[in-house]
């Protein structure tokens, strides 16, 4: 599988969209941190909301920084390009007959499907690794340490599993749909709607319907959302709604790999 | 005596309700050179892609030096399928070397490969930038890779030129000649046919019409057994 992982390797290193993702993941809390700092030196003479300085109302330090460019990252940047190149990877190559070519070679499909899953989560880590170098880094560096570090770091090692989430997400639509473009239409729509189901359980819950909450924490991105440490805690129930989800979704590309007809 | 080098035995796919193969059963001897001839959507193409288990056959079974895993008996076999596709953005070298990866075969058979069929000059140019006969012989370059011990190849010379075509008869004739290497070729071009094979098997409606060793009239035999066999 090495071999194979390899080869991978070298066709993402030639693709425009990995390196699209490595931009974005540094321009966020680049953008952030400077965005920060500058409302933090505006002081008394800048912005003001209700009279109030913004810098008055806004918490400015470090550690909200690389929160922020942490929440920036996941909320939908980095899903629409993991979604695009997961579709790059397997539906449009297998609608342009380039993965015909790699199956000629004796190899299992399977293997061919999670050597594209392995190297496309290594780049989401190494863009997670960026994203918190220049958050973290940046963010302590210019705005101060100030603050509770703890979940901050933890959120970026959450985001680690969030991705995958994300990917297998990605080839479960990729081993279905015949475009990379389909695959981001269709992935987004369904997170889309995921979202708005959560925004009515959670108005629901808030109301005092205690099946909301409890629906609630089902919901596929109730598990995607498990980055975001929210409080400061590690959520268990997220966590376990993550892996359930990313079991299924991963099941079902295995199982339609296996067995789909290729052109 | 000469073991056979793939053999198929009863092998059917149907897509809805039509039969695209049908209770093919074959056998190609090592060492020669077979032409799988028939007429458009006589299923040759299909049959192929169940061979080199690219899709599920409804029935039958397929075996390559004795092999029938669907995976371990393409070990042995190099393949191109219609109009070989590449990574666009990548050089001919560099999807040459991607699908060496993937075989597990050396990166030295690369530049073997790419001089065989006369590309080694355009080899670093993306593959996007080639014409429809460079990429056919890129495609003959990724079959040939490792020297394999079976080649199956579909319309080898679709759009190239007869200086093209010539060329790959002759690598071809020279792989079965030197190294022993089975081929198995389907074509419509009954005169590159006629000049490549020693047996020829004829296809038509997804039933394997008449096989027959190439010492006559090839043309004579096409046209009977297709004539037959839609009547």
């Amino acid at each position: 599988m090495k071999r194979i992982i390899k080869a991978e390797a070298v066709v993402l290193r030639h693709r425009l969209g990995p390196k699209a993702l490595l931009l974005v993941a540094a321009i966020i809390p680049l953008v952030v941190v400077i965005g920060y700092s500058t409302l933090a030196s505006q002081g008394e003479s800048g912005l003001q909301f209700n009279g109030q300085p913004l810098s008055a109302l806004v918490s400015i330090s470090g550690q909200d920084a690389a929160a922020l460019a942490l929440h920036g990252r996941n909320f939908f940047v980095m899903p629409l390009l993991l979604l695009f190149i997961a579709g790059q990877s397997l539906a449009s190559e297998r609608s342009t007959h380039v993965l015909r070519e790699q199956l000629l070679r004796p190899v299992a499909r399977t293997r061919v499907l999670w050597s594209k899953v392995i190297v496309l989560w290594a780049l989401s880590i190494l863009s997670v690794a960026v994203n918190a170098v220049i958050g973290l880094g940046l963010g302590g560096a210019v705005l101060g340490t100030e603050g509770e570090w703890g979940p901050v770091w933890w959120g970026h090692a959450a985001a680690i599993g969030s991705d995958l989430g994300i990917i297998l997400f990605g080839f479960m639509l990729s081993s279905v749909l015949r475009s990379a473009a389909g695959v981001m239409a269709v992935g987004l729509m369904l997170l889309g709607l995921d979202w708005a189901v959560r925004m009515g359980l959670s108005a629901l819950g808030f109301m005092g319907l205690e099946s909301a909450r409890t629906m609630l924490l089902f919901m596929p991105g109730s598990g995607l959302d498990f980055y975001r440490m929210e409080g400061g805690v590690f959520s268990i129930e997220a966590f376990a709604c993550l892996v359930v989800w990313s079991g299924l979704v991963a099941a079902i590309a295995h199982r339609r790999m296996g067995r789909m007809d290729t052109p | 005596m000469a073991s056979d080098a793939l053999v198929t035995n009863g092998l059917s796919r149907s897509f809805g309700h039509r039969k695209a193969v049908s209770d093919l059963s074959l056998s190609v001897r090592t060492g020669e050179v077979y032409g799988f001839l028939g007429p458009n959507g006589a299923g040759k193409t299909t049959a192929i892609r169940c061979i080199l288990g690219l899709i599920a056959s409804d029935q039958g079974r397929v075996e390559i030096f004795g092999e029938s895993d669907p995976i371990e008996r393409l070990t042995h076999v190099g393949a191109m399928v219609e109009t070989p596709a590449f990574y666009e953005f990548m050089s001919g070298r560099d999807n040459l070397a991607h699908s060496a990866r993937y075989g597990g075969l050396p990166q030295e058979s690369v530049a073997v490969a790419l001089d065989a069929v006369g590309l080694s000059d355009r080899a670093s140019d993306k593959a996007g930038t080639y014409s429809l006969g460079m990429r056919q012989r890129l495609g003959l370059a990724r079959a040939i890779l490792g020297s394999p011990k079976l080649l199956i190849l579909d319309e080898p010379t679709n759009g190239m030129d007869p200086r093209g075509m010539a060329e790959v008869r002759q690598l071809l004739l020279r792989m079965a000649e030197e190294q022993g290497t089975t081929i198995f070729v389907s074509s419509h071009l009954l005169a590159e046919v006629e000049k490549l094979c020693s047996r020829v098997g004829i296809l038509d409606r997804g039933c394997l019409v008449a096989e027959s060793a190439v010492d006559g009239d090839l043309e004579s035999l096409y046209l009977r057994s297709t004539a037959e066999a839609g009547s």
